[in-house]
């Protein structure tokens, strides 16, 4: 399976000290890789220099098998985008972008584009700003689809929709990979959202990535230890990922489950989500 | 207490074939939300969430009914209410050239509060909010964890005693979203009364007492969380959700 | 490329109505005599100028620009050909105005309108030369500070110079005279010259931005 995005010790410093460093990231075509990590933690800033907004101070990104320094506008008319809060102006209405984007995208398909404003309920000749947040969020994703790219990259695309309208738009995702030329790389902070669709997770906390493995193979290896204090100092310090001390009990996140129940036999060990995983790598002891 | 009768909302909408159309946002709501109370208000984009809001904030006119704060309204004493509420939008924009510290004074001198009640209470909610160590940096450069707290900050100088946040997480990560609910958390112990609209059903599920859930302008369930699982037949508040949707707007729907 | 002039004017088209009062109040002035007809152009195309930027910034359309292919390397040059056809939009609309105004006012001479526009041209030209790579540079809020500065500086420098020559400087009347006939012609291509130049600038400028 080739490579949909290849990024190879990529690092990209901010004046202010903070530096995203050293990533080295595989994405397979294919399928949907789900990007998590706390606001800040650099998951737009890595979305960023994949697109060129940002320049990188070292590393390199190839994307569909083509190097990004020199077949940068090739590789991009294959690439949708729905990034968080950055769109063309407002002022503009809907119909005008169909013009704006026909002169852009090579491939641009004005009927597929009427056909997602259709299926989203989005009236054509709306300003964009008198959209709400949610129809907002589906007319960028309306504009990433209609040139049939064969990659999404999306920044935050469900924050602000209500249940309903996120499940439409994480089936038109699930959708869009159906066949095995397709991929998505989706940022979010949503990640109940990932559990529903997400086949590879990467986790990036502090500038740097944490975790990159299968979504089943994280809810198959992690798993908290619920225990009490004396407990958890029994417990071989291998095993312990990091740790939580609450008011009345510990819990404990562990890496390899099957090991643990056996080894850890008289105490509760919970099924994880990435959301807890996620809180216990940044905020759990170590 | 807060209490709403039959508030209406009337907008005007112009068609392409440029005919005016009247239609309500909200179509009379009612419902009360007692002291110390956390009351979720639920529903899909466009149900009438954020101008059901608006009204009671004071930022809207309704067209009929009636916002009872206190058993005051907002015809005969808009400042007495203003002082006793706060409004936060998770899409607020605030003063980016400020310091967490001159939003914070600024919006105390707003409200009136007493110079060296000021400077005791930014003390303490900085305190209460970990905010000390960025709070005298421009807001312009915090992360967005940061400046929501820094939204929350200045809507507890006044300290009001009603609070009413509209998509206060959107947007933010698991643990800044944490903050936000423990706060909530902790001014409903004190007794205060909040107003909570979200799109995650689980904190709704987290952290509301009461809950009404709105579609096309009209309460289409309201009660206990518990309540509202039991007569849906659901064990989740998201699958209740989608459930009175789905039947609320007689489409059938895929999950 | 295409696609991002159309933004461009797409933006104008769309935000005309707020610009409405001040081309209505311009068209009656217009109509009376012949000054009001530079400055009207002038004004309207640095507002409008402006205006796009200004609407870039807010919605933080760079970073979206920059992500879409052949958006960095046609962004400025998309800038540059969008203004230039609504400054001529402007210029004609005002050329046709000063004309109904001359017919009015039964004072209406062709040859002198198209030399007054071929200079306003310039003007606006020289203006957007200056301007553009000054809001590239500092953003649409502290550029307008560097426009006020310059066109101070300009203004200042541009009278002292004149004052000096007047006093020191006898031009012969037959140079005089050249440089009223040729400085139609020459005006404007010197200022064409400054265009391209500020282009490359702006291009330069651009390419080392971040969004």
């Amino acid at each position: 399976m080739s490579s949909a995005i290849k990024i190879e010790n990529l690092v990209k410093k901010y004046e202010g000290g903070f530096t995203l460093g050293g990533i080295n990231i595989d994405i397979p075509e294919g399928i949907i890789v789900g990007l998590i990590g706390e606001n800040g933690a650099g998951k737009t800033t890595l979305v960023k220099s994949i697109l060129n907004i940002l320049k990188i101070d070292e590393g390199n990104i190839s994307i569909f098998g083509k190097d990004m320094n020199s077949y940068e506008d090739e590789i991009k008319e294959d690439i949708g985008i729905v990034l968080d809060d950055i769109f063309f102006p407002e002022v503009l209405l809907i119909k005008d972008l169909d013009s704006v984007f026909t002169g852009v995208y090579k491939n641009w398909d004005s009927s597929l584009f009427y056909k997602y404003l259709v299926d989203f309920k989005l009236d054509k000749n709306s300003k964009i700003k008198t959209l709400s947040k949610g129809m907002r969020k589906k007319l960028e994703i309306a504009c990433a689809l209609a040139h049939n790219p064969k990659l999404l990259i999306l920044d935050e695309p469900t924050s602000g929709l209500d249940p309903i309208v996120r499940n439409e738009v994480l089936d038109i995702f699930l959708k869009f990979i159906s066949d095995d030329e397709h991929t998505i790389l989706l940022s979010t902070h949503i990640t109940s959202d990932l559990e529903h669709i997400a086949d590879n997770i990467i986790f990036i906390n502090d500038g740097k990535v944490l975790l990159e493995d299968s979504r089943d193979n994280i809810l198959e290896q992690y798993a908290i230890i619920k225990c009490d204090k004396e407990y958890l100092n029994s417990i071989d310090k291998k095993d312990i990922v990091s740790y939580k001390k609450n008011k009345y009990d510990c819990e404990v996140l562990i890496k390899n489950q099957s090991l643990a129940r056996k080894k850890y036999k008289d105490c509760v060990i919970d099924k994880i989500t990435i959301e807890e995983l996620m809180i216990m790598m940044i905020k759990g002891e170590r | 207490m807060l209490e709403v009768k039959d508030l209406r909302k009337k907008f005007v909408k112009i068609t392409k074939d440029k005919k005016k159309v009247e239609f309500y946002a909200d179509d009379g709501i009612s419902f009360k939300a007692e002291k110390g109370q956390v009351v979720g208000v639920l529903g899909p984009n466009g149900a009438g969430k954020t101008t059901l809001l608006r009204m009671i904030g004071g930022i809207l006119e309704p067209t009929e009914g009636t916002v009872l704060i206190d058993n005051l309204n907002y015809r005969d004493n808009e400042l007495e209410i203003k002082e006793r509420i706060a409004y936060l939008s998770g899409n607020t924009k605030i003063y980016n050239t400020l310091s967490c510290y001159e939003l914070m004074k600024m919006c105390g001198n707003i409200y009136g509060v007493s110079e060296k009640d000021l400077e005791k209470r930014i003390k303490d909610i900085s305190k209460k909010l970990n905010m000390e160590e960025f709070l005298y940096n421009k807001i312009g450069n915090l992360s967005t964890g940061q400046t929501q707290r820094v939204n929350i900050a200045r809507c507890l100088v006044h300290n009001p005693s009603y609070y009413i946040l509209d998509e206060a997480t959107s947007g933010l990560d698991i643990i800044s979203s944490q903050v936000i609910l423990n706060f909530i958390k902790e001014e409903k112990k004190k007794g205060k009364t909040i107003l909570y609209s979200t799109h995650y059903m689980e904190e709704a599920e987290n952290i509301c007492d009461y809950v009404i859930m709105i579609n096309k302008g009209v309460i289409i369930k309201e009660g206990t969380p518990e309540d509202i699982k039991k007569s849906t037949k659901v064990t989740n508040l998201r699958d209740a959700f989608f459930a009175l949707i789905d039947e609320s707007d007689g489409e059938v729907h895929e999950k | 490329m295409i696609g991002l002039i159309k933004k461009d004017l797409f933006i104008v088209a769309r935000s005309l109505r707020s610009l409405l009062v001040v081309i209505m109040v311009f068209s009656i002035l217009a109509l009376d005599g012949k000054s009001e007809f530079s400055f009207f152009c002038i004004y309207m195309s640095i507002a409008i100028m402006m205006s796009t930027f200004s609407y870039d910034e807010f919605n933080k359309s760079d970073a979206f620009i920059v992500a879409l292919p052949n958006g960095k390397t046609n962004a400025v040059k998309a800038k540059y050909v969008a203004t230039l056809i609504i400054e001529i939009i402007v210029l004609i609309f005002s050329f046709i105005l000063s004309v109904i105004g001359g017919i009015i006012g039964k004072n209406l001479d062709i040859l002198e309108l198209v030399e007054l526009s071929l200079y306003t041209l310039s003007g606006v030209l020289l203006t957007q030369a200056i301007f553009y790579p000054l809001i590239y540079k500092f953003g649409v809020e502290k550029g307008r500070i560097g426009i006020f500065i310059s066109i101070f500086s300009v203004a200042i420098l541009g009278n002292v110079i004149i004052n000096g020559l007047n006093f020191k400087l006898q031009i012969p009347n037959n140079v005089l005279t050249m440089l009223d006939v040729a400085g139609v012609y020459i005006f404007p291509m010197i200022v064409l010259g400054l265009l391209v130049l500020s282009y490359f600038l702006s291009k330069r400028i651009y390419s080392k931005k971040e969004f």
